[in-house]
Protein backbone atom coordinates (compact mmCIF):
# COMPACT_ATOMS: atom_id res chain seq x y z
CA UNK A 1 0.00 0.00 0.00
CA UNK A 2 2.67 2.37 0.87
CA UNK A 3 4.56 1.39 -2.29
CA UNK A 4 1.62 2.71 -4.62
CA UNK A 5 0.97 6.02 -2.75
CA UNK A 6 4.50 6.86 -3.32
CA UNK A 7 3.81 5.67 -6.49
CA UNK A 8 1.75 8.60 -6.75
CA UNK A 9 3.45 10.76 -5.22
CA UNK A 10 2.42 10.94 -1.76
CA UNK A 11 5.28 11.35 0.71
CA UNK A 12 5.35 11.24 4.57
CA UNK A 13 3.89 14.23 6.52
CA UNK A 14 2.09 13.12 9.29
CA UNK A 15 2.29 9.85 11.04
CA UNK A 16 1.17 8.92 14.76
CA UNK A 17 3.95 5.98 14.35
CA UNK A 18 6.80 5.00 16.53
CA UNK A 19 9.68 4.42 13.84
CA UNK A 20 8.91 7.61 11.68
CA UNK A 21 7.70 5.40 8.68
CA UNK A 22 4.36 4.35 6.74
CA UNK A 23 3.12 2.05 8.56
CA UNK A 24 3.44 -1.02 6.14
CA UNK A 25 1.82 -4.10 7.76
CA UNK A 26 -1.79 -2.32 7.72
CA UNK A 27 -3.61 -3.03 4.63
CA UNK A 28 -6.52 -1.73 3.58
CA UNK A 29 -9.33 -3.80 1.98
CA UNK A 30 -9.42 -1.82 -0.63
CA UNK A 31 -8.74 1.97 -1.80
CA UNK A 32 -11.96 3.00 -0.83
CA UNK A 33 -10.44 2.77 2.47
CA UNK A 34 -8.15 5.71 2.25
CA UNK A 35 -9.23 9.38 1.41
CA UNK A 36 -7.69 11.33 -1.12
CA UNK A 37 -8.41 15.08 -0.89
CA UNK A 38 -7.48 16.69 -4.10
CA UNK A 39 -8.05 20.34 -3.23
CA UNK A 40 -5.75 20.33 -0.03
CA UNK A 41 -3.17 17.66 -1.92
CA UNK A 42 -3.77 15.51 0.95
CA UNK A 43 -4.63 11.86 1.63
CA UNK A 44 -6.07 9.98 5.40
CA UNK A 45 -5.68 6.24 5.72
CA UNK A 46 -7.29 5.67 8.82
CA UNK A 47 -4.67 8.43 11.49
CA UNK A 48 -2.20 8.71 8.95
CA UNK A 49 -2.18 11.69 6.70
CA UNK A 50 -0.16 12.14 4.16
CA UNK A 51 0.75 15.19 1.67
CA UNK A 52 1.16 15.63 -1.69
CA UNK A 53 4.73 16.22 -3.01
CA UNK A 54 5.31 18.12 -6.41
CA UNK A 55 5.74 15.46 -8.62
CA UNK A 56 2.84 13.74 -8.36
CA UNK A 57 1.11 16.99 -8.13
CA UNK A 58 -0.32 16.56 -11.78
CA UNK A 59 -3.37 18.06 -11.80
CA UNK A 60 -2.93 21.49 -9.78
CA UNK A 61 -2.03 24.91 -12.14
CA UNK A 62 -0.70 27.64 -10.25
CA UNK A 63 -1.87 27.59 -6.57
CA UNK A 64 -5.04 26.49 -6.77
CA UNK A 65 -6.01 23.07 -8.30
CA UNK A 66 -8.80 22.07 -11.17
CA UNK A 67 -11.94 21.96 -9.48
CA UNK A 68 -13.48 18.30 -9.51
CA UNK A 69 -16.46 19.14 -10.75
CA UNK A 70 -18.58 15.50 -10.02
CA UNK A 71 -21.89 17.45 -11.81
CA UNK A 72 -21.23 16.59 -15.51
CA UNK A 73 -21.33 12.57 -15.70
CA UNK A 74 -21.18 12.09 -12.05
CA UNK A 75 -18.21 9.99 -12.04
CA UNK A 76 -14.98 11.65 -10.83
CA UNK A 77 -12.98 9.88 -12.93
CA UNK A 78 -14.06 10.46 -16.34
CA UNK A 79 -13.38 14.29 -15.45
CA UNK A 80 -10.13 13.34 -14.03
CA UNK A 81 -8.80 11.07 -17.21
CA UNK A 82 -10.21 14.41 -19.19
CA UNK A 83 -8.58 16.56 -17.49
CA UNK A 84 -5.40 14.70 -17.49
CA UNK A 85 -5.70 14.56 -21.67
CA UNK A 86 -6.17 18.43 -21.33
CA UNK A 87 -2.66 18.60 -20.04
CA UNK A 88 -1.35 16.42 -22.35
CA UNK A 89 -2.57 17.93 -25.02
CA UNK A 90 -1.19 21.08 -23.97
CA UNK A 91 2.21 20.09 -23.21
CA UNK A 92 2.59 18.93 -27.15
CA UNK A 93 0.96 22.28 -29.37
CA UNK A 94 2.98 24.85 -30.65
CA UNK A 95 2.25 28.67 -30.26
CA UNK A 96 0.86 28.74 -26.44
CA UNK A 97 -0.40 32.06 -26.38
CA UNK A 98 -3.31 31.45 -28.59
CA UNK A 99 -5.28 29.65 -26.74
CA UNK A 100 -7.02 30.48 -23.44
CA UNK A 101 -5.34 27.79 -21.24
CA UNK A 102 -2.35 29.89 -21.37
CA UNK A 103 -3.89 33.29 -19.47
CA UNK A 104 -5.09 31.06 -17.37
CA UNK A 105 -2.00 31.57 -14.95
CA UNK A 106 -2.38 34.92 -15.02
CA UNK A 107 -6.03 35.27 -13.09
CA UNK A 108 -5.27 32.61 -10.24
CA UNK A 109 -6.06 34.08 -7.43
CA UNK A 110 -9.52 33.44 -5.44
CA UNK A 111 -12.33 36.30 -4.11
CA UNK A 112 -11.05 36.14 -0.57
CA UNK A 113 -7.46 37.12 -1.96
CA UNK A 114 -9.47 40.26 -4.15
CA UNK A 115 -11.05 41.80 -1.60
CA UNK A 116 -8.13 41.44 0.86
CA UNK A 117 -6.59 43.55 -1.91
CA UNK A 118 -9.10 46.13 -2.25
CA UNK A 119 -9.38 46.79 1.45
CA UNK A 120 -5.50 47.39 1.93
CA UNK A 121 -5.03 49.67 -1.43
CA UNK A 122 -7.38 52.03 0.54
CA UNK A 123 -5.37 52.33 2.96
CA UNK A 124 -2.58 54.56 2.50
CA UNK A 125 -0.76 54.54 5.50
CA UNK A 126 1.87 50.78 5.59
CA UNK A 127 2.32 48.92 2.46
CA UNK A 128 -0.12 46.50 3.15
CA UNK A 129 -1.03 46.07 -0.25
CA UNK A 130 2.18 44.80 -1.85
CA UNK A 131 2.39 41.86 0.88
CA UNK A 132 -0.91 41.18 -0.08
CA UNK A 133 0.27 40.57 -3.24
CA UNK A 134 3.25 38.82 -2.28
CA UNK A 135 4.59 36.65 -5.13
CA UNK A 136 1.25 36.61 -7.01
CA UNK A 137 0.03 39.06 -8.43
CA UNK A 138 -2.58 39.21 -10.99
CA UNK A 139 -4.55 40.91 -13.85
CA UNK A 140 -8.11 40.08 -13.16
CA UNK A 141 -7.94 43.03 -9.87
CA UNK A 142 -6.58 45.51 -12.28
CA UNK A 143 -8.59 44.43 -15.72
CA UNK A 144 -12.09 44.38 -13.76
CA UNK A 145 -11.22 48.12 -11.52
CA UNK A 146 -10.67 49.23 -15.01
CA UNK A 147 -13.90 48.41 -16.49
CA UNK A 148 -15.69 49.04 -13.79
CA UNK A 149 -13.85 52.84 -13.68
CA UNK A 150 -15.01 53.42 -17.28
CA UNK A 151 -18.59 52.35 -16.27
CA UNK A 152 -18.92 54.33 -13.62
CA UNK A 153 -17.63 57.66 -15.96
CA UNK A 154 -20.57 56.30 -18.22
CA UNK A 155 -22.86 56.13 -15.21
CA UNK A 156 -22.08 59.37 -13.33
CA UNK A 157 -22.14 61.96 -16.28
CA UNK A 158 -25.58 60.39 -17.38
CA UNK A 159 -27.12 60.24 -13.79
CA UNK A 160 -25.50 64.01 -13.72
CA UNK A 161 -27.59 64.87 -16.91
CA UNK A 162 -30.97 63.37 -15.86
CA UNK A 163 -30.61 64.73 -12.58
CA UNK A 164 -29.94 68.15 -13.90
CA UNK A 165 -32.37 67.93 -16.90
CA UNK A 166 -35.15 65.93 -16.14
CA UNK A 167 -36.71 63.02 -17.56
CA UNK A 168 -38.21 64.38 -20.73
CA UNK A 169 -35.43 66.68 -21.82
CA UNK A 170 -32.85 63.41 -21.19
CA UNK A 171 -30.36 62.35 -23.83
CA UNK A 172 -28.34 59.97 -23.37
CA UNK A 173 -24.39 61.03 -24.40
CA UNK A 174 -22.12 58.54 -24.96
CA UNK A 175 -19.28 60.98 -26.99
CA UNK A 176 -17.28 60.48 -23.93
CA UNK A 177 -17.34 56.88 -23.91
CA UNK A 178 -14.81 55.43 -26.70
CA UNK A 179 -12.21 58.20 -25.17
CA UNK A 180 -12.26 57.11 -22.18
CA UNK A 181 -12.31 53.67 -23.03
CA UNK A 182 -9.11 54.28 -24.76
CA UNK A 183 -7.47 56.22 -21.74
CA UNK A 184 -8.36 54.04 -18.94
CA UNK A 185 -7.33 50.76 -20.63
CA UNK A 186 -4.46 52.64 -22.04
CA UNK A 187 -3.26 54.94 -18.71
CA UNK A 188 -3.92 51.40 -16.76
CA UNK A 189 -1.69 48.75 -18.56
CA UNK A 190 0.41 51.34 -20.44
CA UNK A 191 1.91 53.18 -17.64
CA UNK A 192 3.15 50.20 -15.83
CA UNK A 193 4.90 48.98 -19.18
CA UNK A 194 6.16 52.10 -19.07
CA UNK A 195 7.62 52.59 -16.20
CA UNK A 196 9.03 49.04 -15.73
CA UNK A 197 11.10 49.40 -19.52
CA UNK A 198 12.17 52.42 -17.51
CA UNK A 199 13.50 50.91 -14.65
CA UNK A 200 15.05 47.98 -16.55
CA UNK A 201 16.78 50.44 -19.16
CA UNK A 202 18.13 52.91 -16.27
CA UNK A 203 18.93 50.70 -13.80
CA UNK A 204 19.58 46.86 -13.53
CA UNK A 205 16.19 46.41 -11.58
CA UNK A 206 13.81 43.81 -12.62
CA UNK A 207 10.83 45.10 -11.21
CA UNK A 208 8.35 43.05 -13.21
CA UNK A 209 5.46 44.42 -15.32
CA UNK A 210 3.12 42.30 -13.49
CA UNK A 211 3.83 43.27 -10.12
CA UNK A 212 3.50 47.21 -11.06
CA UNK A 213 0.56 46.35 -13.08
CA UNK A 214 -1.25 44.76 -9.91
CA UNK A 215 -0.34 47.24 -7.42
CA UNK A 216 -1.23 50.62 -10.02
CA UNK A 217 -4.61 48.86 -11.09
CA UNK A 218 -5.29 48.21 -7.15
CA UNK A 219 -4.91 51.68 -7.08
CA UNK A 220 -7.16 52.80 -8.65
CA UNK A 221 -10.22 51.71 -6.32
CA UNK A 222 -10.01 55.31 -4.38
CA UNK A 223 -11.11 56.61 -8.02
CA UNK A 224 -13.95 54.44 -8.68
CA UNK A 225 -15.08 55.46 -5.23
CA UNK A 226 -14.43 59.07 -5.86
CA UNK A 227 -16.18 58.81 -9.70
CA UNK A 228 -19.35 57.19 -7.59
CA UNK A 229 -19.34 59.96 -5.55
CA UNK A 230 -18.92 62.90 -8.31
CA UNK A 231 -22.14 61.51 -9.82
CA UNK A 232 -23.90 63.96 -6.98
CA UNK A 233 -24.39 67.01 -8.19
CA UNK A 234 -22.75 68.90 -5.00
CA UNK A 235 -19.95 70.88 -5.82
CA UNK A 236 -18.09 70.44 -2.44
CA UNK A 237 -18.47 67.06 -2.26
CA UNK A 238 -17.31 66.19 -5.28
CA UNK A 239 -14.02 68.30 -4.65
CA UNK A 240 -13.99 66.46 -1.55
CA UNK A 241 -13.76 63.05 -3.12
CA UNK A 242 -11.21 64.27 -5.36
CA UNK A 243 -8.70 65.66 -2.92
CA UNK A 244 -9.41 62.10 -0.69
CA UNK A 245 -8.90 60.55 -3.52
CA UNK A 246 -6.16 61.30 -5.01
CA UNK A 247 -4.44 61.60 -1.56
CA UNK A 248 -5.28 57.86 -0.86
CA UNK A 249 -4.15 57.09 -4.57
CA UNK A 250 -0.56 58.51 -4.10
CA UNK A 251 0.05 57.59 -0.94
CA UNK A 252 -0.58 54.05 -1.49
CA UNK A 253 1.30 53.62 -4.59
CA UNK A 254 4.28 55.81 -3.23
CA UNK A 255 4.45 53.33 -0.26
CA UNK A 256 3.88 50.72 -2.56
CA UNK A 257 6.30 51.45 -5.05
CA UNK A 258 8.72 52.31 -2.31
CA UNK A 259 9.36 49.69 -0.61
CA UNK A 260 10.72 48.20 -3.79
CA UNK A 261 12.45 51.01 -5.40
CA UNK A 262 14.72 51.54 -2.31
CA UNK A 263 15.58 48.95 -1.86
CA UNK A 264 17.34 49.05 -5.08
CA UNK A 265 17.89 52.19 -6.95
CA UNK A 266 17.36 55.29 -4.27
CA UNK A 267 18.13 57.70 -6.43
CA UNK A 268 15.99 57.00 -9.28
CA UNK A 269 13.22 56.53 -6.54
CA UNK A 270 12.06 60.60 -6.31
CA UNK A 271 11.86 60.67 -10.01
CA UNK A 272 9.75 58.02 -10.55
CA UNK A 273 7.35 58.46 -7.77
CA UNK A 274 6.99 62.17 -8.88
CA UNK A 275 6.45 61.28 -12.75
CA UNK A 276 3.64 59.04 -11.07
CA UNK A 277 1.90 61.31 -8.54
CA UNK A 278 2.19 64.28 -11.61
CA UNK A 279 0.46 61.33 -13.93
CA UNK A 280 -2.10 60.71 -11.12
CA UNK A 281 -2.77 64.34 -10.92
CA UNK A 282 -3.45 65.01 -14.19
CA UNK A 283 -5.47 61.82 -14.97
CA UNK A 284 -7.94 62.40 -12.25
CA UNK A 285 -8.05 66.07 -13.17
CA UNK A 286 -8.72 64.98 -16.70
CA UNK A 287 -11.78 62.61 -15.03
CA UNK A 288 -13.20 65.76 -13.44
CA UNK A 289 -12.99 68.05 -15.95
CA UNK A 290 -13.48 66.79 -19.43
CA UNK A 291 -15.72 63.09 -18.68
CA UNK A 292 -17.66 64.95 -15.58
CA UNK A 293 -17.92 68.05 -16.75
CA UNK A 294 -21.38 69.96 -15.63
CA UNK A 295 -23.46 71.72 -18.37
CA UNK A 296 -24.64 74.64 -17.16
CA UNK A 297 -28.10 75.47 -17.99
CA UNK A 298 -28.13 77.74 -20.90
CA UNK B 1 -17.84 -4.31 -30.20
CA UNK B 2 -17.80 -3.01 -34.05
CA UNK B 3 -14.99 -1.50 -34.87
CA UNK B 4 -15.20 2.79 -34.89
CA UNK B 5 -13.03 5.16 -36.30
CA UNK B 6 -10.70 7.56 -34.87
CA UNK B 7 -12.88 10.33 -35.58
CA UNK B 8 -15.76 9.20 -33.94
CA UNK B 9 -13.58 8.79 -30.49
CA UNK B 10 -12.31 12.40 -30.82
CA UNK B 11 -16.20 13.54 -31.17
CA UNK B 12 -16.71 11.87 -28.37
CA UNK B 13 -14.51 12.97 -26.61
CA UNK B 14 -14.59 16.44 -27.39
CA UNK B 15 -17.79 16.96 -28.16
CA UNK B 16 -20.39 16.22 -31.16
CA UNK B 17 -19.98 19.52 -33.18
CA UNK B 18 -22.24 18.23 -36.05
CA UNK B 19 -25.18 18.11 -33.90
CA UNK B 20 -24.95 20.91 -31.96
CA UNK B 21 -24.22 19.05 -28.65
CA UNK B 22 -21.81 20.06 -26.45
CA UNK B 23 -21.97 17.46 -23.87
CA UNK B 24 -19.09 15.21 -24.55
CA UNK B 25 -18.71 11.54 -22.73
CA UNK B 26 -15.61 10.33 -21.63
CA UNK B 27 -16.86 6.81 -21.52
CA UNK B 28 -15.74 5.23 -24.85
CA UNK B 29 -18.54 2.60 -24.84
CA UNK B 30 -21.71 4.84 -23.36
CA UNK B 31 -19.84 7.21 -25.77
CA UNK B 32 -19.72 5.17 -29.13
CA UNK B 33 -24.15 3.88 -28.37
CA UNK B 34 -25.02 7.91 -27.70
CA UNK B 35 -22.96 8.97 -30.77
CA UNK B 36 -24.37 6.49 -32.91
CA UNK B 37 -28.02 7.29 -31.88
CA UNK B 38 -27.45 11.10 -32.37
CA UNK B 39 -26.16 10.74 -35.98
CA UNK B 40 -29.44 9.12 -36.44
CA UNK B 41 -31.29 11.90 -35.95
CA UNK B 42 -29.66 13.84 -37.38
CA UNK B 43 -30.11 12.09 -40.40
CA UNK B 44 -33.84 11.92 -39.64
CA UNK B 45 -34.41 16.04 -38.94
CA UNK B 46 -33.54 16.67 -42.60
CA UNK B 47 -36.24 14.43 -43.84
CA UNK B 48 -38.93 16.36 -41.48
CA UNK B 49 -41.48 19.31 -42.90
CA UNK B 50 -40.19 22.75 -41.83
CA UNK B 51 -43.00 23.27 -39.14
CA UNK B 52 -41.55 20.58 -37.10
CA UNK B 53 -38.35 21.80 -36.95
CA UNK B 54 -39.30 25.14 -35.98
CA UNK B 55 -41.55 24.25 -33.71
CA UNK B 56 -38.89 21.68 -32.34
CA UNK B 57 -36.57 24.66 -31.83
CA UNK B 58 -39.52 26.80 -30.10
CA UNK B 59 -39.89 24.08 -27.95
CA UNK B 60 -36.51 24.19 -27.14
CA UNK B 61 -36.56 27.87 -26.46
CA UNK B 62 -39.54 27.77 -24.28
CA UNK B 63 -37.89 24.99 -22.01
CA UNK B 64 -35.00 26.85 -21.17
CA UNK B 65 -36.89 29.76 -20.75
CA UNK B 66 -39.08 28.28 -18.22
CA UNK B 67 -35.20 27.00 -16.54
CA UNK B 68 -34.36 30.92 -16.17
CA UNK B 69 -38.14 31.88 -15.00
CA UNK B 70 -38.30 29.78 -12.02
CA UNK B 71 -34.31 29.26 -10.56
CA UNK B 72 -32.65 27.07 -8.40
CA UNK B 73 -34.54 24.32 -9.30
CA UNK B 74 -31.43 22.81 -10.32
CA UNK B 75 -32.88 19.37 -11.18
CA UNK B 76 -30.03 17.56 -13.31
CA UNK B 77 -32.16 17.27 -16.18
CA UNK B 78 -32.64 21.09 -16.43
CA UNK B 79 -28.88 21.69 -16.09
CA UNK B 80 -28.06 19.53 -18.81
CA UNK B 81 -30.44 21.12 -21.25
CA UNK B 82 -28.93 24.49 -20.54
CA UNK B 83 -25.78 22.28 -21.68
CA UNK B 84 -27.42 22.16 -25.39
CA UNK B 85 -26.63 25.71 -26.04
CA UNK B 86 -28.55 27.15 -28.61
CA UNK B 87 -28.15 30.91 -30.08
CA UNK B 88 -32.04 31.62 -30.60
CA UNK B 89 -33.34 32.49 -28.02
CA UNK B 90 -30.43 35.09 -26.52
CA UNK B 91 -30.86 36.50 -30.03
CA UNK B 92 -34.13 36.66 -29.83
CA UNK B 93 -34.68 38.57 -26.61
CA UNK B 94 -31.10 40.78 -27.58
CA UNK B 95 -33.69 42.18 -30.36
CA UNK B 96 -36.51 42.32 -27.98
CA UNK B 97 -35.01 44.59 -25.43
CA UNK B 98 -33.21 46.76 -28.17
CA UNK B 99 -36.57 47.58 -30.09
CA UNK B 100 -37.99 48.27 -26.78
CA UNK B 101 -35.51 50.58 -25.20
CA UNK B 102 -35.16 52.32 -28.42
CA UNK B 103 -38.97 53.06 -28.82
CA UNK B 104 -39.01 54.17 -25.17
CA UNK B 105 -35.88 56.31 -26.02
CA UNK B 106 -36.46 59.54 -27.23
CA UNK B 107 -37.04 60.12 -30.81
CA UNK B 108 -33.63 61.51 -31.37
CA UNK B 109 -31.91 59.16 -30.12
CA UNK B 110 -33.48 55.67 -30.73
CA UNK B 111 -30.73 54.28 -33.17
CA UNK B 112 -28.36 55.03 -30.56
CA UNK B 113 -29.24 53.16 -28.12
CA UNK B 114 -30.59 50.00 -30.02
CA UNK B 115 -27.14 49.86 -31.44
CA UNK B 116 -25.44 50.23 -27.67
CA UNK B 117 -27.40 47.75 -26.38
CA UNK B 118 -27.17 45.09 -28.54
CA UNK B 119 -23.06 45.65 -29.02
CA UNK B 120 -23.23 45.23 -25.54
CA UNK B 121 -25.28 42.24 -24.84
CA UNK B 122 -22.99 40.61 -27.09
CA UNK B 123 -20.22 41.54 -26.41
CA UNK B 124 -20.87 41.74 -22.41
CA UNK B 125 -21.85 38.15 -22.69
CA UNK B 126 -18.44 37.15 -24.88
CA UNK B 127 -16.13 38.67 -21.85
CA UNK B 128 -17.86 37.17 -18.89
CA UNK B 129 -17.60 33.78 -20.41
CA UNK B 130 -13.98 34.26 -21.51
CA UNK B 131 -13.78 35.69 -18.11
CA UNK B 132 -14.69 32.61 -16.85
CA UNK B 133 -12.98 30.48 -18.71
CA UNK B 134 -9.35 31.97 -17.41
CA UNK B 135 -10.27 31.59 -14.25
CA UNK B 136 -10.41 27.69 -14.74
CA UNK B 137 -14.00 27.10 -15.61
CA UNK B 138 -15.08 23.71 -17.05
CA UNK B 139 -17.59 25.07 -19.51
CA UNK B 140 -17.26 26.32 -22.89
CA UNK B 141 -17.75 29.69 -24.31
CA UNK B 142 -20.89 29.18 -26.44
CA UNK B 143 -22.94 27.81 -23.13
CA UNK B 144 -21.94 30.67 -20.70
CA UNK B 145 -23.59 33.14 -23.72
CA UNK B 146 -26.18 31.26 -24.09
CA UNK B 147 -26.90 31.04 -20.57
CA UNK B 148 -26.58 35.03 -20.20
CA UNK B 149 -28.75 35.44 -23.26
CA UNK B 150 -31.45 33.39 -21.56
CA UNK B 151 -30.90 35.12 -18.48
CA UNK B 152 -31.97 38.41 -20.18
CA UNK B 153 -35.73 37.56 -20.36
CA UNK B 154 -36.54 39.31 -16.96
CA UNK B 155 -34.86 42.09 -18.01
CA UNK B 156 -36.60 42.08 -21.40
CA UNK B 157 -40.32 41.64 -19.62
CA UNK B 158 -39.27 44.98 -17.42
CA UNK B 159 -38.42 46.49 -20.32
CA UNK B 160 -41.40 46.18 -22.23
CA UNK B 161 -43.41 46.63 -19.11
CA UNK B 162 -41.88 49.95 -18.88
CA UNK B 163 -42.54 51.39 -22.21
CA UNK B 164 -46.17 49.88 -22.50
CA UNK B 165 -47.52 50.48 -19.08
CA UNK B 166 -45.03 52.41 -16.75
CA UNK B 167 -44.65 55.94 -19.27
CA UNK B 168 -46.54 57.98 -16.98
CA UNK B 169 -46.23 56.40 -13.63
CA UNK B 170 -43.84 58.22 -10.77
CA UNK B 171 -40.41 57.21 -11.42
CA UNK B 172 -39.47 55.17 -8.03
CA UNK B 173 -42.51 52.83 -9.59
CA UNK B 174 -39.75 52.06 -12.02
CA UNK B 175 -37.07 51.89 -10.47
CA UNK B 176 -38.94 49.22 -8.61
CA UNK B 177 -39.71 47.15 -11.22
CA UNK B 178 -36.20 47.05 -13.00
CA UNK B 179 -34.83 46.34 -9.51
CA UNK B 180 -36.79 43.23 -9.34
CA UNK B 181 -35.74 42.03 -12.91
CA UNK B 182 -32.32 42.87 -12.44
CA UNK B 183 -32.49 40.33 -9.03
CA UNK B 184 -33.98 38.43 -10.76
CA UNK B 185 -32.03 37.84 -13.97
CA UNK B 186 -28.72 38.05 -11.18
CA UNK B 187 -29.91 35.34 -9.38
CA UNK B 188 -30.97 32.99 -12.48
CA UNK B 189 -27.74 33.24 -13.86
CA UNK B 190 -25.37 33.25 -10.98
CA UNK B 191 -26.90 29.79 -9.76
CA UNK B 192 -25.04 28.30 -13.23
CA UNK B 193 -21.98 30.57 -13.38
CA UNK B 194 -21.18 29.66 -9.99
CA UNK B 195 -21.48 25.93 -10.64
CA UNK B 196 -18.47 26.02 -13.16
CA UNK B 197 -15.80 27.27 -11.37
CA UNK B 198 -14.12 26.06 -8.37
CA UNK B 199 -16.49 27.74 -5.02
CA UNK B 200 -13.39 29.91 -3.89
CA UNK B 201 -13.46 32.23 -7.24
CA UNK B 202 -17.66 31.96 -7.22
CA UNK B 203 -17.83 35.86 -6.48
CA UNK B 204 -14.73 36.64 -9.33
CA UNK B 205 -16.94 35.22 -11.63
CA UNK B 206 -19.98 36.47 -10.29
CA UNK B 207 -18.99 40.18 -10.64
CA UNK B 208 -18.46 40.80 -13.81
CA UNK B 209 -22.54 39.40 -14.46
CA UNK B 210 -23.61 41.82 -12.28
CA UNK B 211 -21.84 44.74 -13.67
CA UNK B 212 -23.62 43.25 -17.44
CA UNK B 213 -26.74 43.37 -15.94
CA UNK B 214 -26.62 46.44 -14.06
CA UNK B 215 -25.32 48.56 -16.95
CA UNK B 216 -28.52 46.69 -18.64
CA UNK B 217 -31.03 47.77 -15.96
CA UNK B 218 -29.54 51.45 -15.79
CA UNK B 219 -30.37 51.30 -19.19
CA UNK B 220 -33.89 50.48 -19.17
CA UNK B 221 -34.72 52.31 -16.25
CA UNK B 222 -33.07 56.02 -17.63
Amino acid sequence: MAKELKEMGFSEFNHNQNNGGLDTDEKPEDFNDIKIDLGQNQAEYGDQKLQMNGKGNQKAEGRHSVPSNDNINGEDNDQENFNQARLNQRADRCCNCIHIDYYQQYFDVTTQDVLQRLIFSLIPIKPKLEQAIGDNPEFYGPFWIYTTLIFLLAFAENLHNFIEVGYDEFEYDFKNFPPSLIVVYGVGFGAPLVLSLLMKWLSDIEMKFKEITCIYGYSFTSICLCVLICSLPIDILQWIAVIAALFVNIGVLFLNLNAELSKNAPKLKWILVTGICLLQIALVLIFKIKFLHMIKAD
Amino acid sequence: MTDYPKELDQKIVLGNTNTGRSNPSYDPEKGRESLAKEEQEKFDTLTEPVCETIKRDLLMIWVKLTYVMVPRTMIKEKAKQLRDWDLWGPLVLCLLLSLCLSFSANTDDGTLVFQIVFIIVWAGAAIVAINGQLLGGNISFFQSVCVLGYCLFPLTVAAFVNMMFLQFVYFFIRVIVVGVAFIWSSYSSVGFIAEMVVPEKKGLAAFPVFLFYLFLSWFILL
